[in-house]
């Protein structure tokens, strides 16, 4: 039987999109702390009259809202009857690439997360690199730490210490997104979707990783089989759906010790979304741009 | 009761139902209302909506709405050429004109970057603007964007465009509105206004 209940439901939340539904209403996708991804539609945000809404709800806001949902856990679009924004983290908005990387994690949010679906340390992780965001100098430091964060909390992390064939804690050579984890060099061979991955890569996602779980970086660093002081390019050479190959990694220029794991992490990111993120290519490029001097 | 359909009826009601904001019975209401009044009324609305899309183009220096290319305000000498102010869109041209304090010229970008949802820079007037400030002659643009996250990047974005010109990029003041309760202000409205104060 269908819950007719209308349910009023307050929690925290993040502001993950909007679309606009109509002259004066827009649907708006929120990340809440308790209730986890929350569409609401909210009547005549657009016209400016509504003291419930003050001065419209935009992306990337964070606040405290209400919604009225005919059941808590249902399918239907729930409505927004109040909103009020506890946040601003107007930091954001003076660096286009604290902006960009900002977009980047509430795409990829949007998108990996379910509806009415909760996720309390993934709302945390979410909440603590938007402010982090708001002070860096250089965005991929906070945008990897939430990759991960993001990963583990939808249960799909990859497996980085040993290959995800045989258990091997040495010769890692590849990275396979659709076996979940680092294949190594005797396995990679029957590997068709693949990606190389240099030891510095590895060793980056290694640290990440381990400093995340508590355990002390590198005290079990896995073995690469390969000259860590080597570059190996990230380069695909598997049939990624985007196609992308390691872009900003082959530039010598944007060298950067998060470089490689961002690529590696929004590569997997990619294959559980069925796209590349749109803003990952943005994320890059302005980084490109920053670094050769512009922006 | 017949069913007979008006068929020219049903057509004109279908057609308001296209407009925004109109739905079936608004529809109905303004065909009933366009069959009431005389002929005259109906030969006048369909001139005035022919017309609009025969005689308004875009002016090709600042892309705002107009009958003649430049437009008024781009061919008035008296407007301060040196001056831009930059917008989203020509209501926002109207807008500004409106406070009658506004003596510079204007540039509609036509929309702002939303690379979320594939509005790219080359979905914008960008070139344009940057061809006109690197001319010459331009002392000031003012980034007149919505203080929304998307008109934020897109002033960032532009600020990269032109920054190494020899131009000064301005935006409009933010913070508290004129006449509202800082006990009604959000979080972003407060932290622009403190950020931002002025002497007085």
């Amino acid at each position: 039987m269908y819950d007719t209940v209308m349910a009023l439901i307050a929690d925290q939340a993040v502001v993950l999109a909007k679309v606009d539904y109509s002259e004066t209403s827009q649907v708006i996708v929120f990340f809440t702390r308790e209730h986890g991804k929350v569409r609401a539609i909210a009547k005549g945000i657009k016209r400016g009259t509504k003291k419930r809404f003050a001065v419209g709800i935009d992306l990337l806001d964070v606040g405290h809202v209400v919604v009225s949902s005919r059941r808590e856990r249902g399918a239907a679009l729930a409505t927004v009857t109040e909103w009020k924004q506890t946040t601003a983290n107007a930091g954001l908005r003076e660096k286009l690439f604290r902006i960009y990387g900002a977009q980047y994690v509430v795409e990829i949010t949007a998108s990996l997360t379910e509806d009415w679906d909760p996720h309390i340390e993934l709302f945390n992780a979410l909440m603590a690199t938007l402010r982090q965001l708001c002070e860096v100098s250089e965005p991929l430091t906070s945008v990897v730490r939430f990759q991960l964060a993001l990963l583990d909390s939808i249960g799909s992390l990859p497996r980085f210490e040993s290959c995800v064939q045989c258990s091997r804690r040495e010769d890692l050579l590849v990275f396979s997104s659709f076996e979940g984890g680092m294949v190594c060099k005797h396995c990679e061979p029957g590997q068709v979707e693949k990606r190389h991955v240099s030891p510095a890569t590895l060793e980056r996602l290694w640290d990440l990783h381990s400093a995340a779980e508590g355990a002390p970086p590198q005290a079990t660093a896995p073995h690469t089989g390969l000259d860590p002081t080597v570059d190996v390019s990230d380069a695909g050479t598997g049939s990624h759906a985007s196609g992308r190959p390691g872009r900003a990694s082959s530039n010598p220029k944007v060298q950067s010790e998060y470089v490689g794991p961002f690529d590696l992490l929004d590569y997997h990111i990619s294959h559980l979304m069925g796209r590349a993120p749109r803003m990952a290519s943005k994320l890059v490029s302005v980084q490109v741009r920053r670094r050769a001097g512009g922006g | 009761m017949s069913g007979e359909t008006i068929q020219s009826l049903a057509h004109l009601k279908e057609q308001f139902q296209k407009l925004p904001g109109i739905g079936p019975r608004s529809a109905e209401r303004l065909a009933f209302h366009v069959l009431r009044e005389p002929r005259e009324y109906a030969a006048q609305l369909a001139r005035a909506i022919i017309d609009v899309k025969d005689k308004v183009i875009h002016c090709t220096t600042c892309y705002n709405l107009t009958e003649r290319d430049p437009c008024p305000i781009c061919s008035n000498h008296n407007r301060d050429q040196g001056e831009i102010w930059v917008v989203e869109q020509p209501n926002d041209v109207m807008t500004l004109e409106s406070s009658g304090l506004i003596h510079g010229v204007y540039h509609v970008l036509m929309g702002h970057l939303a690379p979320l949802e594939g509005v790219e820079p080359e979905n914008l007037t960008l070139d344009a603007l940057v061809d006109r400030v690197r001319a010459g002659g331009v002392r000031e643009v003012v980034l007149a964007l919505n203080p929304t996250l998307d008109g934020d990047g897109t002033a960032l974005h532009i600020q990269s465009l032109l920054g190494e010109l020899d131009v000064t990029i301005t935006r409009p003041a933010r913070g508290l509105a004129v006449g509202s309760q800082i006990e009604y202000a959000t979080a972003g409205m407060l932290e622009s206004a403190i950020r931002g104060r002025a002497p007085m």
